[in-house]
């Protein structure tokens, strides 16, 4: 049975289709329609909510959120925003900027920008507002008054206003969450485990199931294709491939670590590659949901996060029922969306070992739009230099074949070339001979290889400067 | 804060979610959901089309193909050629070749990919250059001259050939089409989102075979429109009336964004080649004009479409003798449609395009030369004809030269940009200032008219209805503000209701930017003539003879020897049995014109503006920021300054997503690869240019408007032009501005990047 409280009050569903989403579920069961379907991708933001599990909330696109992953979770939607006849500030100053002109849109652009009143601390800057909105299309205003009344609504926002300390159903909700059997019928079940052995034995019991965390590509199969599950597997509900952890030098990333949480994290260690890479990850809603472990286990060649990790050498601990093993990343791609896991086997963490130089580490992405938009070409870098001469090189591309593409055949060539006579053209006809890339929607062929020349070009630049 | 600067009708009910669109609204709940199965072949013919799967689907209740169509099976809004479902032959991938209602949309759409379909292909013309070689066309080409410009061409001192293709766009309104009808006792009631009701009316009536009376449209508001509603919602409406006609339930058609831009028409690819002749100084003798678009499979509203590119090829210029030709492609794609500026950007981009690589040609700086050929007195006759009556350009581009610093601007990037070009620096800076000249009417000139429908109640609050639809650019706001200002009342008196058919009939388009200077004067000749009314009663039971005046919420004599609150006086005049309700009406005067001729005076007046934009290309990746955009702009006396500063900057961001990141691609087989905003990427906030200025020229329209206002929604859109040319002017920068490279539209980061490089690896002389 699925618990789930809505804008405070607490509903129960026997059973649903797996794929059912909680936009449906806001929408069709419910009648909050404030909530928008723009797209059904992920892409617009107009079903933006808030929702939460335990005490932090964030943003997310309802339309493709699994119902199922809300177990025990609190949801709140833009008809919860005013408490009475009093606006949100972000509401008031929305129509005070003329924030709005069709309206479609702006409900989504409320949610984000409440939710992002609601981080500790939230900067009001023009920037912080720009990146708050960045998962949210508008297509009348043209934004400036979107980011005046964001700027103006944020600063003047409660943090509390959702008052949490109200919630009722607190233990209702715990209780829900530790259920894992969400709904069940015949060829449609859904599962949300709360641990990870849980996980590892239902998974493996029932390999023909899909397994799902922020479901923000998944999902698209449901939304766009209409396809039907029979079985999901849910692991957002673990809290142990949540964690990141040191051992020693090394870091040790939960499989079900979000972007988000990445983003927070990373932002300590003053890493630029990584900092760019996120600030340029989808947009907030899908940093929130989307998960590493997803992104790496989905096997797509335009992915981000594989280049930077095969660049860092990652290993990743691979479990299927009680069994662990372990695994180069670089091993573990085998064709186009191919990749060694067995049926019944996930990720469960990704080792980088450490200590890692995280300012020797360097990220280029080009795709149309700079902001919230899949990568025509990635590329990363690692180059050790010390005395102005290479000791170790290595270069990982995604965009450039049909899995992501570590080049340990050319980070020899550059071992031992000195700052003042690296052979750039050489590397430039390197590349050119060996990278057959895709001419697609995104990019033509001629310029994905154009791309992976000169981001090598600038990271060398920038790796011996 | 101008006093008429108010927010939004909707404002309130938008930021708190409770502004419903048709999808919102709750439906019975029998409703049936309707989905409909795609042509998978750009042309051919339908050799097998068995639909027993789809039939046997979980939750189907009906499936209809073209033969069950009880009336007209065509749908063309001016011309036929749009089958509401095909019929036997398919003309695009995508193309609706059977429909299905099911008890869930889900249902629906997993039925509808069930069908087996077998095709016997037929050639399939895919471009512009194909069209033309095969000379394929939707409608009659033209040929509009005027002077012998090939014979000024041949004695011009310099001339210039350009060509250009400019791609089009999709609308990615939020709200994707939708439309639901309901059964009554004696018609059908269909709530859609469109631009046009009457046209939905109208269509929906004959597919039926019913008579118009039976049918009721109505359109609260749309969630964004541009053009994409105005003739692309009639099928979905014409399809959920029909299912609900067949099967006595209420019937819902909401197209998942996929199919919407797959199956739904954009605006047009066009393929342009100017010829222009110079003298000696720079100004124009001659232009000679190729306009051809990329129309689809059918004609839509291809007509206007192509006939505004070619108003709009002259943008602000004076073309002393004109040869343009137009030709409407067809091509074995989706059925190209209006939005934003109906062919006019297209045209116009073709102009500036050519005027940045004449300045290079002549050595003249490109600001210089575009200012020496504005309109001008004695140099004021565009190329179809009509004059050109206020020329306020030049006064407007200097004035904003100098709010944006211009010049002293461009030398500093100039001189930074040759710097640079002597460093391994990878940024580059591109400065331009573009002005935009729009017309301002329907060409088709029997669009021209509004109705209006005015209730004042006995509490004093007031109803108005008019033809217009609500798309998010105001207009409701706008025409409830005519309104309260006749009437003397404020704007929280007055309530708009949705558009129906059954309240104003007849009506025209929400489109060609026209629609508050109509429907704003229908509600004010409404609103006069209920004033009358009321003067006739205060003759008659007052003993106050001549005009009322109506102001502050009150009536009182013109010489304030009384007044009485509006609300009071208007139920005395109720008790005194004084009509309350009237109908207006207007119609724009001193407009015509020869379509085949191509002379007349299609336009009513213009309206006008410029903009400078700057922008930083990374030369190593072609990336870029538009970081600095300033405009001024002309609406006349604004009938609501906030939203016209919105239009402006919404129009602006949405032009410049057209020429930098929105790319509209297909395959080799005519299918389109960009088909979500997975790949089909608008702006984002990050995209709003960070210092963008806005302001509004001041100056009243010359023509008798509604209160001296201008028409804003299209013409803003067309500012972006800066941005791209502002764009080339960064690549021509890598040769020292030797040379001014080809540039694609959309300039995207990886066409910024090749023409950055020709113009670094460019050996030759200055061209």
């Amino acid at each position: 049975m699925l618990t789930i409280q809505v804008n405070n009050q607490l509903h129960t569903l026997d059973a649903f289709p797996p794929e059912q989403t909680l936009l449906d579920f806001l929408r069709g069961n419910l009648s909050l329609t404030g909530t928008k379907e723009g797209c059904a991708s992920g892409d617009c933001g107009a079903c933006t909510v808030l929702v939460g599990h335990g005490g932090e909330v964030t943003s997310l696109n309802a339309c493709i959120t699994p119902l199922g992953a809300l177990q025990g979770g609190r949801v709140y939607t833009v008809e919860a925003m005013q408490k009475d006849d009093t606006l949100h500030p972000v509401q008031a100053a929305m129509i005070e900027a003329h924030g709005s002109q069709c309206g479609f849109c702006t409900p989504g652009f409320v949610m984000s920008l409440i939710g992002h009143s609601l981080t500790p601390d939230a900067a009001t800057d023009r920037n912080s507002i720009v990146e708050a909105i960045g998962g949210n299309l508008c297509r009348c205003t043209g934004y400036k008054p979107i980011i005046a009344a964001g700027m103006r609504g944020c600063a003047a926002a409660d943090p509390d206003w959702l008052e949490p300390e109200k919630d009722r159903q607190a233990d209702a909700l715990v209780a829900a969450g530790e259920q894992t059997r969400v709904s069940a019928e015949p060829k449609a079940q859904y599962d949300r485990p709360s641990d990870l052995g849980a996980l590892a034995d239902l998974y493996a019991a029932a390999p023909g199931a899909r397994l799902v965390a922020g479901a923000t590509d998944l999902w698209l199969e449901a939304t766009q294709r209409q396809a039907a599950f029979n079985h999901i597997i849910d692991l957002s509900g673990i809290t142990d491939l949540r964690a990141i952890e040191s051992d020693g030098d090394d870091l040790i990333i939960g499989a079900g670590v979000s972007h988000a949480q990445l983003q927070a994290y990373f932002s300590q260690l003053s890493c630029g590659a990584i900092a760019e890479l996120l600030s340029r990850f989808g947009s907030p809603q899908v940093r929130n949901r989307g998960t590493i472990g997803g992104n790496l286990g989905n096997a797509s060649p335009i992915a981000d996060w594989p280049p930077l990790l095969l660049c860092l050498e990652a290993e990743l601990e691979l479990r299927h029922g009680a069994n662990t093993r372990h695994l180069p990343l670089l091993s573990f791609y085998t064709g186009y969306r191919q990749t060694e896991l067995a049926p019944g086997e996930f990720i469960s963490r990704i080792r980088i070992p450490g200590p890692v130089d995280w300012r020797s580490l360097h990220f280029h992405k080009v795709s149309k739009r700079i902001e919230d938009d899949i990568s025509s070409v990635a590329g990363a870098f690692l180059f050790t230099v010390q005395d102005g001469v290479i000791q170790s090189a290595r270069i990982a591309y995604g965009g450039m074949a049909a899995t992501p593409l570590r080049l340990t055949s050319l980070e020899p060539q550059l071992q031992g070339q000195r700052r003042d006579n690296v052979d750039l053209d050489a590397m430039d006809e390197w590349l050119a001979a060996n990278l057959a890339p895709i001419s697609d929607v995104r990019a033509s062929a001629r310029y994905r290889l154009a791309m992976a020349q000169n981001m090598l070009r600038k990271s060398l630049e920038a790796a011996l400067s | 804060m101008n006093e008429h600067a108010l927010p939004h009708d909707s404002a309130r009910q938008h930021v708190t979610g409770s502004a419903l669109y048709v999808d919102d609204v709750p439906m019975p709940a029998n409703t049936l959901h309707i989905a409909t199965g795609l042509a998978g072949c750009a042309h051919g013919d339908i050799k097998r089309l068995d639909l027993a799967a789809v039939r046997a689907a979980p939750g189907v209740v009906d499936v209809i193909t073209a033969a069950d169509i009880p009336g007209e099976l065509d749908v063309g809004p001016v011309f036929p050629g749009d089958p509401l479902l095909a019929d036997g032959c398919v003309e695009f991938i995508g193309q609706p070749i059977f429909a299905v209602a099911a008890e869930t949309q889900t249902q629906a759409l997993r039925a509808a990919a069930l069908a087996d379909v077998e095709y016997e292909p037929r050639a399939a013309v895919l471009s512009v250059a194909a069209a033309l070689d095969a000379e394929l066309f939707v409608l009659p080409t033209r040929d509009w001259q005027q002077n012998d410009a090939d014979a000024a061409l041949a004695d011009a001192a310099h001339t210039l050939t350009s060509e250009l293709y400019v791609r089009g766009q999709e609308h990615f309104y939020l709200e994707g089409q939708v439309a639901f009808a309901l059964p009554q006792d004696d018609g059908i009631y269909v709530c859609t989102s469109t631009q046009h009701p009457s046209e939905v009316q109208k269509l929906v009536a004959r597919v039926l075979d019913q008579p118009l009376h039976r049918i009721q449209i109505e359109c609260r508001r749309m969630g964004g429109a541009f053009g994409g509603k105005e003739s692309q919602a009639a099928p979905l409406a014409c399809l959920a009336a029909l299912f609900a006609e067949r099967n006595g339930r209420a019937a819902k058609y909401r197209m998942p964004r996929r199919d919407d831009m797959v199956q739904t028409g954009k605006r047009h690819d066009f393929a342009i080649r100017s010829e222009l002749g110079f003298a000696a100084d720079g100004r124009i003798t001659a232009g000679r004009f190729d306009i051809a678009g990329k129309c689809g499979y059918s004609p839509d509203l291809s007509e206007g479409i192509v006939d505004r590119a070619m108003f709009h090829i002259d943008n602000a210029y004076f073309l002393p003798a004109s040869r343009l030709r137009g030709y409407p492609c067809k091509t074995h794609t989706v059925s190209n449609t209006a939005f934003r500026g109906f062919g006019g950007p297209q045209g116009m981009l073709a102009i500036e395009a050519a005027m940045d690589e004449a300045a290079y040609a002549l050595g003249i700086d490109p600001l210089t030369l575009r200012k020496r050929n504005l309109y001008r007195p004695g140099a004021d006759r565009t190329p179809y004809g009509q004059k050109v009556e206020q020329l306020i350009l030049p006064d407007l581009i200097e004035a904003l030269e100098n709010r944006a610093d211009y010049a002293a601007r461009r030398a500093a990037i100039e001189a930074a940009n040759k710097a640079a070009n002597q460093t391994t620096g990878s940024l580059r800076r591109g400065i331009a200032l573009t002005p935009v000249k729009f017309g301002i009417s329907f060409t088709t000139t029997h669009l021209n008219q509004a109705g209006a429908l005015v209730h004042v109640y006995t509490d004093g609050s007031i109803e108005v209805s008019h033809g217009g639809t609500e798309m998010g650019q105001g207009l409701y706001t706008k025409v409830a503000q005519v309104v309260a200002r006749a009437f003397g009342v404020s704007r929280e008196s007055v309530r708009n209701t949705a558009t129906r058919t059954d309240k104003v009939p007849n009506t025209s388009p929400t489109a060609a930017s026209a629609a508050a200077d109509m429907n704003g004067f229908a509600a004010a000749d409404a609103c006069n003539r209920i004033k009358s009314a009321l003067t006739a009663y205060a003759a008659d039971y007052r003993n106050h003879q001549g005009e009322l005046h109506f102001a502050d919420g009150y009536v009182s004599a013109p010489d304030g020897s009384w007044r009485e609150p509006f609300a009071d006086f208007v139920k005395a005049a109720y008790m005194a049995r004084t009509p309350l309700s009237a109908t207006g009406f207007y119609a724009t005067p001193d407009i015509h014109f020869d379509k085949v001729a191509g002379k007349g005076r299609p336009f009513y007046y213009f309206a006008h503006g410029a903009a400078v934009s700057e922008v930083e290309i990374d030369i190593t990746s072609g990336a870029y920021r538009v970081n600095r955009v300033d405009i001024l702009h002309d609406v006349g006396d604004s009938l609501n300054p906030a939203i016209d500063r919105g239009q402006i900057e919404g129009g602006f961001v949405q032009g410049m997503g057209w020429l930098t990141t929105e790319e509209l691609l297909w395959d080799d087989d005519g299918r389109i690869i960009s088909d979500s905003p997975a790949n089909y990427k608008i702006p984002v906030a990050a995209d709003c240019p960070a210092e963008f200025n806005v302001s509004l020229y001041d100056a009243p329209n010359p023509a008798p408007t509604i209160h001296r206002s201008k028409a804003v929604g299209e013409p803003p859109l067309m500012l972006a032009i800066s941005v791209w040319c502002a764009l080339r002017d960064a690549c021509a920068s890598l040769s020292d501005y030797r040379h001014l490279p080809p540039l694609a539209v959309p300039a995207t980061a990886e066409q910024v990047y090749f023409a950055a490089r020709a113009s670094r690896d460019f050996k030759g002389a200055s061209t």
